[in-house]
C-alpha cells in the first residue's frame, strides 16, 4: 500500500520535472543572435575620436584596418549638409510621383478638361528620371480628379480683372489635404504630389497668386517635402475645339506646367538653385547627378548606420521582444551592403556605392520596422504571479502533501525503528521555499 | 440563462451598434507659413498671464512667430479607448480634440460614428455642449482606426511604425525628426494604466517603451501627450525619452469628472478636462497663447481634479511654446518660377528602359475620375 502511494507521488514529482523544460521552452521570448559588432566597434571608434577631438589630442591617427573608417567623414560633413534647406525629402529607395490634374469645378464650366499625360511626361520630364534612375526607383502615375474647392473665396480685383490668393495667406486658400487625393492611389512608397489646380470656369477664372510687394502674379508654388501645386488658368482660344462630350484635351496649354514640375522635382530632390538656362534644360549636367548621387549614398549610408544603432540599442533594451531569424538575416545583409559601399568609396566608384547604400538602407529599416518586433505588453511580477498561482497551487499542494506524508510515515517507520524524533516542519519549509524559488527564479515570460 | 439567451442576439447587435471608438490620426502635411490675418479679439482667461510682446522689435509679431518651434510638420493622435453609449463624452472629448486641430492646421471638417446610435435622439449629429450649438458630427471626418481596430496592439504599432506591409500610408505615422506629435488619449484609466475596450489594458510601461523607440528613430522632434482619464497622471510616471510634454488631468487616486449632462440624450456629453481645454481655444487668439497659459486655465475648482503636467523631460520653457507647435500647424510653401518648355527635341533614345504603362479606371463614389493613366517606370533594382 505504501509503495504504491509513494510511486504516486514520485510520478508526480517526475511529470512535473518533465514539465519543467517544455514550459521554459515554451515561455521563453525567441531571440536571435543578431550580429551588430561591426556597428558596434564602428561606434566604438566614432566615441573616441569625438573624446579625442574633444581633449585637444590629435585623433587623426585613423589606422585602415579600422571599421569603416571612410564613413567617418560622412557622420561630420552631415551637418553641413543639413544645413542646406528642409525642402528636400528624405531619402528613400523608391518613390512615387504622383501627378494630378485637378478640375475645381466640373458642374459650372463649359468643358471638362482632360490631358495626354504619357506624352506630356515623355517630352518634358522623362529624360530627367532617367538621368536620375540611378538614385531611387521611381513609379509614376497620374490621374484626373474633380470637384477640390479652395478654402476661402479669392477676392476679385477689378483693376487686373482676375481673382487673387494674396501671398501671404496662401495656406488659408489652399491646402492640398482637403482634397484627399490619397484615396485613389494607394501607395506606400513616399509620394511627391505635383497637381495642376484649374479653378472654377465660372467664378474663379482667371486665378492668381498675387505678390503685392513685386506686384506679380505667380501661379507655381512648392511644399517642402511633399510636392508642388500650379494653378493652370486654361486659355481658352477659339480653336480649342470643345467635343460633343464637354471634354478639352489641354495638353498643348501644359508643356510649361510640366517643365515646372520637372523644376520642382529637382528642388525636391536637393538640386538646388539652377541657373535659369539650366532649368530649362531636359537634363541636368553630370556634375549635378554626381553630386545627387553623392548627397544620397552619404543619407542612405547614415541613416542605416543610425538604424542599426538604434535597433541594436532597441534589442538591448528590451529583453521582452521577440527577434526572428529575419532580423538577423535582415541585419547582416545591410552590414554587408554598408561594408561594399565602403569599398566601392576607396574605389572612387560612385555607382556601385549608391547601389550597396541602398540595399543597406532598404535592410536596415525593414529590420527595424519588422512587425513582429513588437515589444508588446509589460509584465509586472504580479501579473505573472497572477497567471501562474491560480494554475500552480491547486496542483502543487496534494504533491506538497503528498511528498510530506511519505515523508512523515517514513519517519514514522524510522522512528518505530529507531525511536527518534525529528522536527518534521523544517523539511516541509524546506520544500515548499524550494518550489516558491523555483517559480521565482524563473523569469516567466509571456509572449 | 435561458431568457437572457432569447435576448443574446439583439444583445450583441447592440454591443456591436454600440461599438464606437475613434483612433484617429490627422495627417497633416508641412503646411505655408500663414499670417494671421483676421486677428479674433482675444479674451484671454483672467488666471492666465499675458505675455507682452513690446519689446519685440516686430510689434505684429506674435507669440508664434516669435518662438516656434523647429519642427517642420504636425500630427495629432487622437484616442478614445472605450465603448459603449453611456461612454458619449469620451468620444465627444476625442471629437472636440479632432475640431480643434483640424481649425487650426487642417481645415474644419469632423467625424461620424456615434450617430448611428440607434439611442442618439439626434440622428447624426453630437453635441459637447448643452446649448447644442456645437455639431461635432460633420461630414468629413477621418477615422483611421475604428471599432475593434482600437487595440493595444494597433496603438503601439501606429507609434512605432511596425505595421504589416500592407497598411496603408494614410493609416501610418509617417514621421521623422521634424515632427511634433499631440497625443490625446481619453477613456477610463487607473494606477499606471489605461483600458481599451474593456478588454485590454495599456500600461505607462508600454507607453514609456513605445516613446523610448520613436526616440531610438527619430520619429519626433517634440510629443504633447495629453490624456483624460481617472488617475491620468499617473501615465506619464514612467517616460523617459527627452522631449516630450506630459500632462494629465487628475493625480493619482482622483477620478477626472464628466463637466455636465444632457437631459435630452440622458448622459453626460464631455469630460472636465476637455471641456475647458476646448473653452480655452474657442476664446482665445490661439497663434498668441502658449502652453503655459493653456494649462494655466486647469484648476482644481474648474476640474475637481488636480491637472498636473509634467516637463522635465522637455527642453523648452512652456511659456515660450505657442499651442500651435502642437495643436495646429503652419504649411510653408516655397514660391518657384514657371519654367519655359525647353523645345529641344528627345536627343537620345532612352538606354535601357522598360516602361509599361497601364491604364485604369478609377471611380469612387460621388467623384467622377476618367482617364486614370500610370505608367510605371520599372528599373532593374541595384
Amino acid at each position: 500500500m505504501a509503495g504504491k502511494r509513494l510511486s504516486i507521488v514520485i510520478t508526480f514529482i517526475v511529470l512535473f520535472a518533465l514539465g519543467i523544460p517544455v514550459w521554459w521552452n515554451t515561455t521563453t521570448t525567441y531571440r536571435s543572435n543578431v550580429d551588430f559588432s561591426k556597428i558596434q566597434s564602428f561606434n566604438k571608434q566614432i566615441n573616441n575620436t569625438l573624446n579625442n577631438n574633444n581633449s585637444g589630442g590629435g585623433g587623426n591617427n585613423i589606422d585602415n584596418n579600422s571599421q569603416w573608417s571612410l564613413f567617418k567623414d560622412y557622420l561630420y560633413s552631415k551637418t553641413s549638409d543639413n544645413n542646406n534647406r528642409d525642402t528636400v525629402v528624405k531619402s528613400a529607395t523608391e518613390y512615387c510621383l504622383s501627378f494630378t490634374l485637378l478640375n475645381a469645378d466640373p458642374s459650372s464650366s463649359p468643358f471638362i478638361p482632360r490631358w495626354d499625360f504619357p506624352s506630356l511626361f515623355k517630352s518634358q520630364l522623362e529624360p530627367f528620371i532617367e538621368q536620375i534612375s540611378d538614385i531611387a526607383n521611381f513609379t509614376i502615375q497620374s490621374k484626373v480628379a474633380h470637384y477640390a474647392t479652395l478654402m476661402k473665396t479669392p477676392l476679385f480685383d477689378k483693376d487686373l480683372n482676375q481673382y487673387n490668393i494674396p501671398l501671404q495667406s496662401l495656406s488659408e486658400y489652399i491646402n492640398p489635404n482637403e482634397w484627399n487625393l490619397d484615396s485613389s492611389s494607394s501607395t506606400n512608397q513616399p509620394t511627391l504630389n505635383f497637381i495642376i489646380f484649374i479653378p472654377s470656369q465660372n467664378n474663379q477664372s482667371p486665378l492668381y497668386i498675387r505678390d503685392v510687394k513685386n506686384k506679380s502674379n505667380i501661379n507655381s508654388f512648392l511644399i517642402p517635402q511633399w510636392g508642388g501645386i500650379i494653378i493652370h488658368n486654361v486659355v481658352d482660344t477659339a480653336d480649342t475645339q470643345v467635343s460633343d462630350n464637354k471634354y478639352l484635351d489641354i495638353s498643348a496649354q501644359l508643356h510649361n506646367e510640366m517643365a515646372t514640375f520637372r523644376y520642382q522635382l529637382q528642388e525636391l530632390l536637393g538640386l538646388h538653385h539652377l541657373s535659369p538656362s539650366e532649368a530649362v534644360r531636359l537634363r541636368v549636367s553630370d556634375a549635378h547627378i554626381d553630386q545627387l548621387i553623392d548627397r544620397y549614398t552619404k543619407q542612405n549610408v547614415n541613416v542605416s548606420l543610425q538604424t542599426l544603432t538604434s535597433l541594436a540599442a532597441l534589442i538591448d533594451g528590451l529583453p521582452n521582444m521577440r527577434v526572428l531569424d529575419n532580423i538577423q538575416h535582415l541585419v547582416a545583409n545591410a552590414t554587408d551592403a554598408l561594408d561594399r559601399a565602403h569599398h566601392c568609396l576607396e574605389k572612387h566608384d560612385r555607382l556601385c556605392a549608391l547601389r550597396a547604400s541602398k540595399i543597406a538602407l532598404a535592410s536596415s529599416e525593414t529590420a527595424f520596422f519588422d512587425k513582429n518586433m513588437l515589444s508588446q505588453l509589460y509584465f509586472p511580477d504580479e501579473h505573472k504571479y497572477a497567471v501562474y498561482t491560480p494554475l500552480f497551487v491547486p496542483v502543487c499542494f496534494p504533491i506538497v502533501a503528498g511528498v510530506f506524508q511519505e515523508y512523515k510515515n517514513s519517519r514514522a517507520k524510522k522512528a518505530k525503528n529507531y525511536n527518534n524524533s525529528n522536527n518534521n516542519n523544517q523539511i516541509i519549509i524546506v520544500i515548499i521555499v524550494i518550489i516558491t524559488i523555483m517559480i521565482k527564479r524563473n523569469q516567466i515570460k509571456i509572449i | 440563462m435561458n431568457n437572457s439567451s432569447n435576448n443574446n442576439n439583439s444583445y450583441r447587435f447592440l454591443l456591436i451598434g454600440l461599438l464606437l471608438l475613434c483612433l484617429i490620426f490627422i495627417n497633416q502635411i508641412p503646411t505655408v507659413h500663414s499670417q494671421q490675418t483676421k486677428q479674433t479679439t482675444t479674451t484671454p482667461p483672467q488666471n492666465v498671464k499675458i505675455i507682452d510682446n513690446s519689446n519685440s522689435n516686430n510689434v505684429n509679431q506674435n507669440l508664434e512667430q516669435l518662438y516656434r518651434g523647429k519642427h517642420t510638420n504636425n500630427w495629432a493622435v487622437l484616442v478614445c479607448t472605450s465603448r459603449f453609449w453611456f461612454n458619449y463624452r469620451h468620444i465627444a472629448n476625442v471629437l472636440g480634440f479632432y475640431r480643434t486641430v483640424k481649425k487650426l492646421g487642417i481645415p474644419d471638417s469632423q467625424t461620424d460614428d456615434m450617430a448611428c446610435n440607434p439611442r442618439n435622439s439626434y440622428a447624426g449629429v453630437m453635441f459637447n455642449n448643452e446649448n447644442h450649438k456645437m455639431n461635432l458630427y460633420g461630414d468629413n471626418i477621418e477615422v483611421d482606426y475604428r471599432g475593434y481596430e482600437v487595440n493595444v496592439e494597433n496603438f503601439i504599432r501606429v507609434l512605432t511604425g511596425r505595421h504589416d506591409p500592407e497598411v496603408s500610408r494614410s493609416k501610418r505615422l509617417l514621421t521623422d525628426d521634424k515632427s511634433n506629435i499631440l497625443i490625446f488619449l481619453t477613456g477610463h484609466g487607473g494606477d499606471e494604466f489605461l483600458k481599451f475596450q474593456d478588454n485590454e489594458e495599456i500600461s505607462s510601461y508600454d507607453l514609456s517603451d513605445a516613446f523610448k523607440q520613436m526616440y531610438e528613430k527619430k520619429r519626433y522632434n517634440e510629443i504633447l501627450f495629453m490624456v483624460d482619464t481617472c488617475q491620468a497622471n499617473t501615465l506619464y510616471k514612467r517616460f523617459n525619452s527627452p522631449n516630450i510634454l506630459a500632462i494629465g488631468s487628475s493625480r493619482l487616486g482622483e477620478n477626472s469628472y464628466s463637466h455636465h449632462s444632457d437631459p435630452e440624450l440622458g448622459l453626460t456629453v464631455i469630460d472636465r478636462f476637455t471641456y475647458y481645454t476646448l473653452e480655452f481655444f474657442e476664446n482665445v487668439d490661439p497663434h498668441n497663447v502658449s502652453l503655459l497659459q493653456l494649462f494655466g486655465t486647469y484648476n482644481y475648482q474648474k476640474l475637481i481634479s488636480h491637472s498636473e503636467y509634467r516637463s522635465d523631460l522637455f527642453s523648452r520653457p512652456l511659456d515660450k511654446v505657442p499651442v500651435t507647435d502642437f495643436f495646429g500647424s503652419v504649411m510653408r510653401a516655397d514660391i518657384t518660377p514657371t519654367i519655359e518648355a525647353s523645345k529641344e527635341p528627345l536627343a537620345t533614345q532612352p538606354k535601357t528602359q522598360s516602361i509599361e504603362i497601364t491604364e485604369k479606371q478609377i471611380s469612387l463614389d460621388n467623384k467622377n475620375i476618367n482617364n486614370n493613366v500610370s505608367f510605371i517606370n520599372q528599373q532593374q533594382q541595384q
